[in-house]
């Protein structure tokens, strides 16, 4: 009888250890969609000057050194740097796709590839991406027809 | 009695050679290719779900073009 009522309280606590490691994962996602919503209109502003390109591997980068101290918004002189804001932006993505892997039971990477892919899919035609560790940046309008090619 | 059975017999050893008949069972290669589609499908519609904000976030025209810089 000890012995059952110990089985079930030990039962208990790990139903109650699990439900509340998804309800502080829920919450640690919600957190991070927060941030992502905000950083997103300077990201795709960056995007579309030409700054920043989204690569293979799920991660955005500059797409020339030399932005890489350029406020990441010019209306807000003491905000953060391109490089400042691609660092957050990239830490996010990371726990994300670790999030997302854990949950699907898959690699991060695999997360990671599937939404470089979603990206590149939404990019604009004269955004920067770069499809490949050693491949060179490239403007979706290239990248679409080196792939037709 | 003995021939009795034997004769009762006979029917079932005559007709036995035509119940033999073959069965070939085909087996399909298994397919890898569905799985990861629907791995992928998975990935992707959990993606979809997250960043769905970025249907509704306008994107600002803040940063400036390299060549507005020069």
């Amino acid at each position: 009888m000890m012995r059952r009522i110990l089985l079930l309280r030990s039962l208990l606590i790990a139903v109650l250890a699990l439900s509340g490691a998804a309800a502080g994962e829920d919450a640690e996602l919600e957190k991070l969609r927060k941030r992502f919503a905000e950083r997103y209109p300077t990201l795709v502003a960056l995007q579309r000057a030409g700054k920043v390109g989204e690569r293979f591997d799920g991660y955005v980068a500059v797409v020339e050194r030399k932005y890489r101290d350029d406020p990441a918004d010019p209306d807000k002189e003491k905000g953060p740097t391109v490089a400042e804001l691609l660092e957050a932006e990239n830490a996010d993505r990371s726990r994300l796709y670790r999030i997302l892997a854990e949950r699907l039971e898959v690699p991060p990477e695999k997360v990671a590839r599937r939404n470089a892919a979603r990206n590149f899919e939404k990019a604009e035609p004269k955004m920067y991406l770069k499809p490949g560790p050693d491949a060179d940046w490239l403007t979706k309008k290239a990248y679409e027809k080196r792939k037709d090619d | 009695m003995r021939r009795a059975m034997a004769l009762l017999c006979l029917p079932a050893v005559l007709a036995a050679p035509g119940a033999c008949t073959e069965h070939r069972v085909k087996v399909d290669p298994i397919e890898v290719k569905p799985i990861t589609m629907n791995i992928n499908i998975r990935v992707d519609r959990k993606l979809d779900e997250f960043f769905d904000f970025e249907k509704r976030v306008k994107p600002g025209s803040a940063a400036t073009s390299p060549s507005e810089n020069g």
